[in-house]
């Protein structure tokens, strides 16, 4: 933040008293909206949290009410005794099995969990690397006509609206997935046949879930959250002092090892959260891996099946025109609870890191 | 302290390279490193096939398992190593990595071609199969229309034939003279009369339905004035679109003064430290909400709270309406405007505001004459930035409940749809059955129209993008100069 402004000189003795006055006033008509503005901000966060937890405790409190009683005109809604909450509340953690609007309903989160875990870590594993990777070398190694190439890209990466991500993993990615898993098997092409013969795809039996896998969802997502993990790591790089940079190659290191041995570890904190902040997006991200993987709550770990993630779920069930007032309707409340939860905890792990690291060099 | 960003160019300290000699040399003892561990590898995991616990008769899938393992390991280890040969030796490490941050960095833009390849192949589908369908539909209708004079002439034939029989079998001239009369005078008339207006109905409806151009330019034409339709071949965008626009213009007019506004209390004012410093964090925490949750919250304030009771009063008023998408939206965009707001004021010199205050203006005359205008440009990105996000964003829209089929065009309180709903719903559906020719094909015409509505959306996306960069290149060399 800026040093406070000086305070306003006084206003020219010619004013009237009564005009100063008033011009004080505006002034501090003026600050007050403008405070509002601020606290509007401070008033969503508020209502998310309230509306989440609403929800989740009309959730957690009560259970659907027999369909006899609700067509007498009945309350949908019943209470339950503690046991039962606690039974739900614990199922809800523990619970291997989602099967919310099914004549039977069970409300585990764990398929829901994993399903966005495996999607979340397939996005990583190809976000971190290159995202790492392009920010070193924006930083330390491009000349500027790359960078002024390299950067716009990276934007237009960033302004593609994700369900258009979705859209490409449909229909471009799932089909490229189909043509290694499916096609190998039952391919003629020499290639093909002979990494068959090498006794390699036989690890792989099985095909492709078809045509949601988690695969695919994981893959765009990943693509969709470098710029992220690229921009914000080179800021941290580009903010390590230059003297570091110099120590290390008067020692007699390389550009490669200056980077990694130096520039990487002294901006280890910003790089941290920019993973901690692309991860964050990636288990929040919902249509491209609603499109993606699909809406079946499976407990699963091959990425070649689609699975629901947690907001999947939730648009399967906003999509569904699900009645307010019942069960399956409060345990999208409960489940978007816990994704606020997981990702304003991420955020704010990241907040606190990146604080320290400006701690370190400023 | 400001600091210069560091430009690798510019480093006058440059690391001595060991001898061409030295480094092969190296490069083929590691070389023979990697190939015996390679051979080890794969004369353990033979090894381990050839375990076999005694009675056991011919290779099962537990060999044929571990032998593949073996093999795979070993293919792995040559990828790898390969890769990582030339940073074992330092003379290659920076040339290694020259090529290895390009591919990385236009990684993404390489998947983005084969994407837009995949787009581009769609979008041709459409306006091979568009076409086809259309003029098979266009056949039909003529058909209809033929038939129904076909049936004009036939039933007119037969009831002059009924009234022939009917003469025939009239006992005097008396009577003859009545049948006559009777179908002369209301019967053929009538049947005229109806069957002409049936007639003259289908060929109405052909015409309205028909389609008598197919080219390019006239199926992009119906596309973007069109609405939905339960044929693919005939849907359109036009409310999708226009409720694109009317909710983005809706959530800009929300997001931007309330934004620009608390990002100048932030920036100018913040006289109570402790409750700014809440605002800064609880903002950096809000850009990080996922956006569906922003869906539940505009669902359950805007719908539940007030347009629900609302439409009771007042039946014209649709209950998921277009003003509370947009403000649902706005809250959701609100962390982008105040963080570029924030930015391009703190980029104003202290310099100015100084000058402003010593010549004896208010607090507001400085914010309002001084930094804002030069603040201006960063704003606009910002605003920009923000309106690109609301175009393209479907999640809250979907949890705020706006639905996919809407052939009504959106006024502020109406139902609505947007374009990237309209993508969402088009790529979920299945593909269609088409028969050409007496054989049925399997066609993913939704995609294709899913695809063209991509493109609509990407172009309107990207040139808002190339704006906000445009401008934000220019602001900076002016700040510069």
């Amino acid at each position: 933040m800026t040093t406070a402004p000086p305070e306003p000189a006084q206003a020219p003795r010619s004013l009237p008293r009564a005009n100063r006055w008033l011009q004080r006033l505006r002034e501090k008509i003026i600050e007050l909206g403008l405070l509002c503005c601020g606290l509007l901000s401070i008033a969503v966060t508020l209502a998310i949290a309230l509306v989440l937890l609403y929800g989740s405790a009309e959730f957690c409190l009560y259970k659907d009410a027999p369909a006899e009683g609700v067509a007498a005109g009945g309350a949908r809604l019943e209470r339950m005794d503690a046991a039962e909450v606690g039974e739900r509340v614990g199922y809800f953690f523990t619970g291997t099995e989602w099967t919310a609007g099914f004549a039977d309903p069970h409300y585990g989160i764990l398929p829901l969990l994993l399903g966005t875990l495996l999607v979340t870590v397939i996005a990583a594993l190809i976000a971190l690397p290159i995202g790492v990777t392009t920010a070193i070398y924006l930083s330390e190694y491009a000349r500027p006509r790359v960078r002024a190439i390299a950067k716009p890209t990276l934007e237009l990466l960033a302004g593609i609206p994700t369900v258009v991500y979705g859209f490409f993993a449909v229909t471009a990615v799932t089909p490229l997935l189909g043509c290694l898993f499916d096609n190998a098997l039952d391919s003629q092409s020499s290639l093909v046949q002979y990494l068959v013969t090498l006794g390699v795809l036989p690890l792989f039996p099985g095909r492709l879930g078809d045509p949601h896998n988690q695969l695919a969802g994981g893959i765009v997502v990943g693509i969709m959250i470098i710029p992220m993990v690229a921009s914000l790591s080179e800021d941290a790089m580009r903010a390590v002092p230059r003297s570091l940079r110099d120590a290390a190659v008067a020692l007699g290191a390389n550009k490669f090892k200056t980077s990694v041995k130096v520039v990487l570890p002294a901006a280890l904190s910003g790089v941290m959260a920019s993973f901690l902040l692309a991860v964050s997006r990636a288990i929040g991200e919902t249509m491209a891996v609603s499109l993606a993987c699909g809406d079946t709550a499976r407990l699963s770990l091959d990425p070649r099946e689609g699975m629901a993630t947690m907001t999947s779920f939730i648009v399967r069930a906003a999509k569904g025109d699900v009645e307010s007032g019942t069960t399956y309707f409060n345990s999208l409340f409960a489940v978007a609870g816990l994704l606020f939860l997981l990702t304003l905890a991420m955020n704010i792990i990241a907040q606190l890191v990146i604080r320290r690291y400006r701690q370190v060099y400023q | 302290m400001t600091r210069r960003p560091y430009d690798p160019a510019a480093s006058p300290l440059r690391a001595p390279e060991p001898g061409f000699g030295r480094m092969l040399a190296r490069a083929a003892g590691i070389a023979l490193t990697a190939a015996i561990v390679a051979v080890l590898l794969y004369a353990l995991f033979g090894l381990l096939a050839s375990l076999r616990p005694p009675g056991d008769v011919g290779p099962g899938p537990a060999q044929a398992w571990l032998r593949g393992a073996g093999r795979l390991a070993v293919v792995i280890f040559v990828l790898v190593f390969s890769v990582t040969l030339p940073f074992l030796l330092r003379g290659w490490q920076d040339r290694a990595f020259h090529v290895v941050g390009l591919a990385a960095t236009f990684f993404g833009l390489g998947m983005l071609l084969l994407f837009f390849t995949q787009l581009a192949a769609d979008v041709q589908l459409y306006f091979q199969v568009t076409p086809v369908l259309v003029e098979q539909h266009n056949r039909e209708l003529s058909e209809q229309v033929e038939q129904a004079e076909k049936t004009f002439a036939a039933e007119l034939a037969e009831t002059r034939q009924e009234m022939a029989e009917a003469l025939a079998a009239a006992a005097n001239a008396q009577e003859k003279r009545e049948i006559r009369d009777l179908y002369e005078k209301e019967i053929l008339p009538n049947r005229v009369k109806v069957l002409r207006e049936n007639a003259a109905e289908k060929k109405l409806e052909a015409e309205m339905s028909q389609r008598p151009d197919t080219s390019g330019p006239a199926l992009v034409g119906h596309f973007l004035t069109h609405g939905p339709s339960d044929k693919p071949q005939d849907v359109g965008v036009l409310p999708a679109l226009l409720g694109s626009v009317w909710v983005a213009l809706l959530t800009v007019l929300f997001a931007v003064p309330v934004g620009v506004g608390a990002a100048l209390y932030l920036e100018e004012y913040r006289s109570n430290r402790w409750l700014g410093s809440i605002i800064q964090v609880n903002i950096n925490n809000l850009a990080g909400i996922p956006s569906v949750v922003y869906g539940i919250l505009g669902g359950f304030v805007f719908v539940e709270l007030f347009f629900k009771p609302l439409a009771l009063q007042y039946p014209g008023i649709a209950v998921r309406n277009v003003l509370g998408g947009g403000l649902t939206l706005g809250l959701l965009t609100l962390p982008v405007v105040i963080v570029a707001a924030q930015e391009s004021i703190r980029a104003v010199p202290l310099s100015v505001r100084q000058g402003a205050y010593a010549l004896g203006a208010t607090r507001w005359q400085v914010t309002r004459y001084q930094v804002l205008p030069m603040a201006l440009p960063g704003i606009l990105t910002g605003t920009i930035l923000a309106l690109s996000r609301a175009i393209g964003e479907a999640a809250p829209l979907v949890l705020f409940g706006a639905l996919q089929f809407v052939d009504q065009l959106p006024t502020p309180l109406s139902r609505f749809t947007v374009l990237p709903m309209q993508i969402f719903g088009w790529t979920e559906r299945p593909p269609v059955e088409v028969t050409v020719a007496g054989t049925t094909h399997s066609i993913d015409l939704w995609r294709s129209n899913a695809a063209l509505a991509s493109v609509l959306l990407l172009v309107v996306l990207l040139s808002l993008n190339g704006l906000a960069i445009y401008l934000r290149n220019r602001a900076q060399r002016q700040t510069r100069a």
